[in-house]
Order: C-alpha cells, then structure tokens, then sequence
C-alpha cells in the first residue's frame, strides 16, 4: 500500500461518501454541505491526477460560485427543513424503481470498466508524465480553441442576462396609497449647477 | 547579510540532513520538511494577529483622541494576552434551536482558508511553503471558501439578525470577488505566470536601487490595480468600513451573535488572519514581495510592507463611516468593476506601447498612454457614480 | 501506482449516485445538485483520460468547458426554480404538474 494508494482510496471514499450524502440527506443545508466536500473530494481526485488547473478551477467555480448560487436558492426557497419521517422524502412513487434504475446502471458501468480488455485501462504505468501546465492551457484556449472560448462568453452573458430576467422580483407599480403620492416636503435637491 | 537572509532556509536543510543521516525513513523526513514551514507559520501568523490587535486599539484610540488599552502592562502590550484568556474562559452558549451541525462547523471553516492561504505566499527569498504553478489561482479558490462558511454560521444560529448578517455577507463577498481577482490579472499578465514566486522576482533587477524601482506599483495600470486590489481586499475580508456584516450598531452582531467564547474567537482570529493574508499577497503582487535594499534580509521587508499595509486598514478603519449595503454594492459593481476591466486594457496598451517603440521613449509613451486611459475611466465613472450635489447651504446666525 | 480503471470506477459510481438523486428526489433544488453531481463525475473521466492516453490538453480544455457550462446550467436551473417558487409556492416536482396531459 503505497501512499499514492492510501491517498486514492481516501479521497474516493470522501467524494462517493460524501456524493451519497448529498442524494440522501434529509435537511436541504445538509444535503447542500455534503455536495460541496464532493467537489473538494473530487478537486483532489483532479489533483492526483496532476491536473492542477482544473482542480482550482474546479474549486473556484463550484464551491466558490455555484455553492453559493444553490445557497442563495435554498434561502430564497425557504424549504430549508426537509420533511419528516425516514426516507419519506425519497420521492413518492417511483422511488423504489428510481433507486433499482440506479443501481443497475452503475452495477452494468462498473462491470463493463473492469471486464475491457484494453490495456489502456489496467497499466498503470502508461500515467504520462508532465504536459498540461497552465501555460499550455493558455495557449490552447488563445489558438486552438479560441472559437469555443467565443462562444463560451457568448453563453456566459447569455446565462447571465436569462437567470436575472427569470428570477427578477417584479415590483408592482405603487397603487395610490397615501404615503406615496403626497407631495414632497422639500424641493428636490439637484446638481448646483 | 547572505547568512541572516537565509536563516530559515539553511536551518531546515540542517534538520533535514541531520534527520536524515541518523538514519528515520524516507517518508518520515519528507513529512517533517514539510512540517516544518508550516510550524513556522503557524507560530508567526497568530503571533502577528496578536500584535495587530494590541495596534489596532492603541490606533483606533488615538484616532478617537483617547489612550487605548493601558492597564494591563507597560503601553498594553499584554491586553491580547488578557482578550484571549477572557474568550477561552467564557461559556460557550448554543442556542437550544440552532443546527448543531452547522453551529457548530462554521468556526472552523471560517478559520481553515484563513490559514492555509499563508502557504502560498514567498515570505523571503526561497522561502515558500508550497511553490506551485497555480498559486495566485490557489489563492482565490481557497479564500472564496469562506463565503460559504460565514454563509453557515449566520444560517445555523436560526436567528433573525444572523440571518440577514449571513445574506448580507454573502453578497458583499462575491460581489467584491471579482474586482479582487481582476485586479490581480494585469499582473499574471505581465509576468506570465500564476507562480508567486515568478512575480516577485519579476519586480526586481540588478543594483541597489533596482530592487525597488521595478515594483508594479509605480506603473500605472499597477497603482489602480492596487487601489482596487487593497479595497476589494478589505470588503473581502468584512473590515471596516465594509463590515456590514458584523455592524456592530446594526445588527447586535450580524452572522456571529449567537456565538460565545472559543468559536467566537475563531471568527475573530479568521477575519484578522484573513486581512494579513490579503496584505501578504497586495505586498507580493504589487509592492515587489520580499524585494527591498539589501540592509534589511528579504523577510523582513515582506513583514515590514504588510505591517504598513495593515496600519492603514487600522487608519482607514478609525477614518471612514460604515457603508450602507446599497452603497457597498453599488461601489463594487459600477465603480471597481469597470475600473479593474479599464485596468486589463490599459495594461495591454502599456505592455505594447514599450514593445513597439524602443528606449526610453517607449517607456514614457506607455506610462503616459495607460495613466491618461486609466485617468479618464475612474473620472467617467466617478461622474456616473456621484450622488446629487450638496446643495449650497445659507447659514442665518441670529441677530442680536 | 494507480491503474485508470480506479478512477473511472469511482467517476461511474459517482454518476450512478446522481442519477439516484435524479430519479427520487422531490426537490427541484436537489435535483440539480444531482445533475451537479453527474456532470462531475464526467469531468473526472475526461481528466483521467488526459492523463493515462493522451499527450495534449484538449481534454482538459473540454473539462474546462464542461465546468463552465455547468456553471451557465445551473445559473438558469435556479433562477427558475425561484421564479416557479414564487408562482406556485412550492419547489416539489410532484406537484408542478400543471403541463399534465
């Protein structure tokens, strides 16, 4: 048992432990708090595989922005106790279906990786070794796929634009109540111009 | 000189080596190297917050035209000794209704970003715990960690003020997480590299007084960026006056008002952690790091410019009113943002400007060029931002 | 050392805990945490291929992506869930069944 190992197995068992926490728990918070060690679990995973870019990208995305959306939707929701009783939250009728659906994809996922004959998949000594420094990635972003990158900011504003359109707190208009419409005290202060 | 520049470097090497040859495993030396920077810091750092308390009041009390702490020993200087004895023996009160979880955790995650981030800044020559090629980005990634644990402290306390003291905070960090972050990218630009390590001997060349006449902080892209940089700074870390948050005249305590004793304590050690840090990295991206005239040893500077950097966050503290939230945000999304973008651009037009045209001239050219370009946008945006003038006042003293 | 077939069991096992999430969870909120969850586990097989075959980076480039389309879903997935939270007071998907035929 190597400590590459034991550092492997540590950190599969956090990110799958703490994914299963995230589709289970009861309390909204909870579940939320769970999937955010899932991501620091697999931002390690990211970092065993010496993809250090993407791992504090990862970081900095998710937990710092998505997390924070997903918080701002929880308090915004306010549905931040669960219901009671044990798994009763699980859905009502499909549960039991849902859940065999599940297991039977990743049982089938799980056989078909280990009975591939390719040797791609059990040498570990193919790991290659360096490449993939921030510098690289920068070049890639700026030559080769700069038309993506376009587009990606395209999709970002897009996104951005759409979701404060959608979740815009449409303010009615103020009806003729008293205190609105009674003229004001004193005149308006303006540019002393 | 050398030798006291060094110090730390060579007794590390000599602990290893000596490790080494009585003969402890492999993996056993490799932890204690590591261990032991990180030792270093941890001793360093609260020592550091510890003084920065004890200077705080004393300058916030002169500011206030009073003395600060001094009873307890000569000047105060024992009164972080007395604060922290207070709030490790106070009781440590949860609300009956609170989320133990939550309640619970939150102090802890508050305090971790707050420590870890010191790891990556170069405190010396040679001497960062951990030189990675993504440092800067590190950086970021781990302190944006601590929106989402404030986030939890004010939601678990199932109280009204820590509530809003949690939503609050949550805004107010990531809206100032991108001025902070895009103040930072002229700088990787420049340098080309996220390696903090790079930056600092990016600001540095040969002679005496070149060690500080390269800091990026004398370009002008460089003195915005850290204009923008130091402000988003202390927002980022709910200091003054960007402590809406924790108002303490607002809202009794905003996130942490159900919080007593130890884990109050490590809301505070996190918060003043956080602001070193951040000037750690201002000093390092900006002021040339642990670059200055070769009398004093590198680390020593590095100290030096986060103390001057923190007594004018104490200054900026006793000086300026707290913002009101509408103010806080508007600050940052129509005023810092613009700017630090503006700022990007004009670095661009800096860094070609000297390219194209050769000597002298070019430098002049690319100070002028990018200090005019940066001028005009903080004028615009200052006249777009400005609230209506105060109007003229008449004053009537009575006739006798 | 580590064989690649480790970390895409572990991205598959992940992927079929967020498609459990999909498939029983009443929430709208905890639904696109699972889909957070699934997206995820893609990403990791994307960076263990980039590590155990190939010799450029455009597999982390579209790891990068894939997280910043991501970020763009569930930016819009939520601002949904809160303007449907604001019509019909309620995020349980049981019960937005206004579009039942």
């Amino acid at each position: 048992m190597t400590l590459e190992q034991i550092g492997f197995l540590v950190l599969a068992t956090v990110t799958l432990s703490s994914a299963l926490g995230a589709v289970l728990l009861k309390n909204l918070t909870h579940a939320l708090l769970s999937l955010v060690l899932s991501f620091f679990g697999s931002a390690g995973l990211f970092f065993s595989l010496h993809a250090e870019f993407i791992g504090v990208v990862q970081i900095l995305v998710y937990v710092g922005a998505i997390a924070v959306l997903f918080v701002f939707a929880i308090v915004l929701t306010r549905e931040a106790q669960g219901d009671a009783g044990t798994l009763r939250h699980l859905g009502g009728r499909g549960k039991i279906l849902g859940g065999l659906t599940a297991v039977v994809v990743g049982a089938l996922l799980v056989r078909m990786i280990l009975l591939a004959p390719h040797k791609l998949l059990t040498d570990a000594a193919r790991a290659q070794e360096g490449g993939g420094t921030v510098g690289e990635i920068g070049m890639a972003l700026m030559t080769s796929y700069i038309v993506p990158f376009e587009v990606a900011s395209l999709l970002l504003t897009a996104a951005l634009v759409g979701a404060i359109v959608i979740a815009l707190n449409e303010v009615k208009p103020a009806a003729s109540t008293p205190a609105a419409s009674s003229p004001p005290l004193a005149p308006p202060i303006g540019r002393v111009r | 000189m050398e030798a006291i520049d060094q110090i730390f470097v060579n007794a590390k090497s000599f602990i290893v080596s000596t490790l080494e040859s009585l003969g402890l495993p492999d993996w056993l030396t490799l932890l204690i190297g590591m261990v032991l920077p990180a030792t270093l810091v941890v001793i360093v750092f609260p020592a550091t917050f510890a003084f920065l308390t004890w200077l705080e009041r004393k300058i916030l009390g002169r500011i206030q035209n009073r003395y600060g702490p001094n009873r307890t020993g000569p000047w105060g200087i024992l009164q972080p000794v007395a604060d922290g004895l207070k709030m490790l023996i106070k009781e440590d009160i949860v609300p009956r209704a609170a989320d133990k979880l939550l309640h619970g955790l939150a102090p802890i995650l508050v305090v971790v970003p707050a420590v870890v981030v010191f790891a990556f800044l170069p405190f010396g020559r040679n001497m960062v715990p951990a030189d990675t090629d993504v440092a800067l980005l590190f950086f970021f990634a781990v302190s944006s960690i601590s929106t989402l644990a404030l986030f939890m402290a004010g939601w678990g306390s199932r109280n009204k003020y820590s509530r809003l003291g949690a939503m609050r905070s949550i805004a107010q960090m990531i809206s100032y997480e991108l001025p902070l972050l895009l103040a930072a990218v002229p700088v990787v630009m420049i340098v080309g590299s996220l390696r903090l390590t790079e930056v600092v001997s990016a600001q540095a060349t040969e002679g005496f007084f070149g060690s500080f006449t390269n800091w990026f902080v004398f370009t002008p892209w460089g003195f915005v960026g850290f204009l923008a940089f130091f402000v988003a700074g202390m927002a980022e870390t709910n200091r003054s006056p960007f402590d809406l948050a924790e108002g303490e005249s607002e809202i009794i305590a905003g996130f942490h008002t159900e919080y007593s004793g130890f884990k109050f304590a490590l809301f505070f050690l996190a918060e003043y952690l956080s602001a070193i840090a951040m000037s750690g990295l201002a000093a390092v991206l900006f002021l040339g790091g642990w670059n200055g005239p070769e009398v004093l040893p590198s680390w020593l500077w590095f100290f030096g410019k986060i103390m001057v950097l923190l007594t004018i966050m104490i200054w900026i503290r006793g000086t300026f009113p707290r913002l009101r939230v509408d103010q806080l945000m508007g600050f940052s999304w129509k005023f810092l943002l613009p700017l630090s973008l503006v700022n990007i651009f004009a670095t661009g037009v800096w860094f070609w400007t000297r390219a194209s045209i050769p000597g002298f001239a070019g430098k002049a050219a690319a100070f002028g060029i990018a200090a005019v370009v940066l001028l005009v946008t903080y004028v615009f945006l200052a006249r777009i931002n400005a609230g209506p003038a105060v109007q003229k006042r008449t004053y009537r003293y009575a006739d006798l | 050392m580590i064989p690649l077939s480790s970390y895409l069991i572990v991205a598959a096992l992940m992927f079929s805990i967020g498609l459990l999430g999909v498939l029983t969870r009443r929430n709208a909120i905890l639904l696109l945490v699972s889909i957070e969850l699934m997206m995820n586990a893609a990403n990791l097989n994307f960076i263990a291929f980039w590590r155990y075959g190939s010799v450029d980076v455009s597999a982390q480039i579209f790891a990068l992506f894939s997280i910043v389309i991501a970020g763009a879903e569930s930016a819009v997935g939520l601002a949904l869930v809160i303007a449907i939270y604001r019509h019909m007071k309620s995020v349980n998907v049981e019960e937005l069944k206004s579009l039942h035929g």
